[in-house]
């Protein structure tokens, strides 16, 4: 057997409260979920950065082709910017409204899960020791596919690299270093760790086109973001 | 009048009442997958880097939490503390999964959820927002009311709850599932880049699980996997509207063309099972850990109180040869009817 809802049954003030309340969680969700960019803003280094150049290259691009409303592609740019910053305040605004609610119930909502694009060049991490006594750093974490080190590592270390590129303080990429001498040392108790290098190595992902004629090189940028940690 | 008249009809529209089995299922397929992602933590030995204090096993160093909840505010990650949190909420997931102390379980596994994961920020994935959103609901919702041990302290199962907590997890899913498909405005997501998002995902190192040039050769298939992803993500706010429009239907309702276009096939069966296709791929292909197992698990609170009984007898019946303990009698009051939201 099936059934339509039936009518409620509690008190009238009731039923208004849970109106009330269910509204106004909606209301703080969906404020909080809106579409925008991560963090809410959009700062001139942010749009310095590969990915976010090659991506509005692509689209203005496109819409300079197709929808000139201005003379060049850099005055749509400025256009879109400013409408993306206004957008960004006025919506920002309304979040401060909301978010004392949703720290109590369970956060915001940031669902950019698989949202944005993933990126045309993507980053690997590489971990370098220098061990006590000896003259050079000798590679310990490459993070590429298929190396023994990058199947090890638990699936939550990839946000932290990604966390650790956008930018986190400098704490965490001390704390980080260290995690990788600890490691070390447990490894190689008779070489001691007495420097730690992280870097990224940028990889520029060939088109299916390229790959398919045998041109999948991924031309990698070693030594960005460099961090070196020394022993006290 | 028109005004008041309309406010009426919205709180009455909330504060209907349905069986209690479809917040029992939800309850128990999510309660599993918190105790799946918990096991996760626990097998791959990274308890104590993820939530304790650098000297003492952990890795990052502890920000003053933001969040109210947070028991760090009040408590220090000692490795003793991380621990009793751990297994507390572990426990805490199983009597939620069972049913026993419903509400109070709800409540520890939300305050735990929300300690941790602020305490792991910068380890956090979606799947670990996505719990903590959702056990704020488990908490308001009436989630024991059948199927669980409560119920049957009580003796039975109770005839009916609130409509409006599985309305909202219906709504919550729909948020994420929408909001993550507009944020896909980027020109691979689109034939500006040839719907290339796909293949530049399977061509990720460490997400994607194997190096992505194997993509190349079936591109088209990316191709087609990244137009479906992205609009079946974009339009699934259809699943409830077609919930709402079919079940307005059945009460008599007289719709125009369009509406009753929309009314006439129930879209859930599509979006479930694509929906089904689209994280079994994901979780075969790339490396997210529990997002895509706790995505599914929320699919139940899509189905009808009638729908969730069948589901559970029916595993119930493989399990344990019987039908299961404080399952909810058909009540002789309610009409033979389709089973509409």
């Amino acid at each position: 057997m099936s059934t339509i809802p039936t009518p409620a049954t509690a008190p009238i003030w009731r039923q208004h409260f849970v109106a009330i309340f269910v509204t106004a969680h909606i209301l703080c969700v969906l404020i909080s979920a809106r579409p925008g960019p991560p963090g809410g803003t959009v700062t001139s280094a942010e749009l310095n950065h590969p990915e976010v150049k090659a991506e509005l290259e692509s689209s203005v691009g496109w819409l300079h082709r197709h929808i000139p409303w201005r003379e060049t592609e850099e005055e749509m740019m400025r256009d879109l910017l400013a409408v993306v910053q206004t957008y960004n305040r006025i919506t920002g605004a309304a979040m401060d409204r909301v978010r004392p609610y949703l720290e109590i119930a369970g956060g915001e909502q940031h669902w950019h899960m698989f949202g944005g694009t993933p990126p045309r060049f993507p980053l690997l991490m590489i971990v370098e020791v220098k061990p006590e006594k000896e003259r050079g750093f000798v590679l310990f974490q490459d993070l590429n596919w298929g190396t023994k080190e990058s199947s090890a590592m638990n699936f939550r270390h990839r946000k932290v690299h990604e966390n650790m590129h956008v930018g986190e303080s400098l704490e965490v990429w001390d704390a980080y270093a260290r995690y990788w001498a600890r490691h070390w040392n447990e490894e190689h108790p008779d070489r001691p760790a007495e420097r730690v290098r992280l870097s990224f190595t940028r990889l520029h992902t060939p088109s299916a086109e390229q790959v398919r004629q045998g041109e999948s090189d991924r031309k990698p940028e070693k030594g960005l973001q460099i961090y070196e940690w020394k022993r006290p | 009048m028109i005004g008041m008249g309309l406010w009426r009809r919205y709180v009455a529209f909330w504060n209907e009442r349905e069986g209690p089995e479809s917040l029992a299922l939800v309850r128990i397929t999510f309660a599993a997958a918190l105790i799946g992602n918990l096991l996760e933590q626990l097998l791959a030995g990274i308890v104590l880097e993820l939530y304790a204090q650098p000297e003492r096993g952990g890795i990052f160093p502890l920000e003053y939490p933001d969040t109210p909840l947070s028991l760090f505010r009040w408590l220090t990650p000692t490795p003793l503390v991380v621990w009793v949190l751990f297994w507390g909420q572990l426990l805490a997931a199983i009597l939620l999964m069972v049913g026993l102390f419903t509400r109070p379980a709800a409540l520890v596994c939300f305050v735990i959820q929300i300690t941790l994961t602020q305490r792991m920020r910068i380890w956090a994935f979606g799947g670990d927002f996505v719990f903590c959103v959702f056990l704020y609901l488990m908490v308001l919702a009436p989630c024991g009311a059948a199927w669980g041990l409560d119920a049957r302290r009580r003796g039975q199962a109770r005839a009916d709850v609130p409509c409006w907590p599985r309305r909202l997890m219906i709504f919550q899913l729909t948020i994420i599932y929408v909001t993550t498909g507009l944020m896909k405005i980027g020109s691979t997501w689109s034939f500006m880049e040839s719907w290339s998002a796909l293949y530049l995902a399977l061509n990720l190192p460490g997400i994607a699980r194997w190096q992505g040039d194997w993509a190349a050769w079936v591109y088209p298939l990316t191709q087609v996997g990244t137009f479906v992803s992205k609009w079946w993500e974009i339009t699934f706010f259809m699943v409830a509207l077609n919930m709402r429009l079919r079940r307005r239907v059945a009460e008599g309702k007289k719709y125009g063309p369009l509406r009753r276009v929309l009314a006439r096939w129930d879209l859930r069966v599509p979006y479930i099972v694509l929906g089904l296709l689209f994280h079994i791929s994901l979780t075969i292909l790339l490396d997210l850990g529990f997002f895509s197992v706790v995505m599914v698990c929320l699919y139940p609170c899509l189905f009808q109180p009638n729908e969730a009984r069948r589901v559970l007898e029916w595993c119930a019946g493989r399990l344990f040869r019987r039908a299961p303990s404080g399952s909810t009698p058909a009540s002789p009051a309610r009409p033979a009817q389709p089973d509409l939201q």
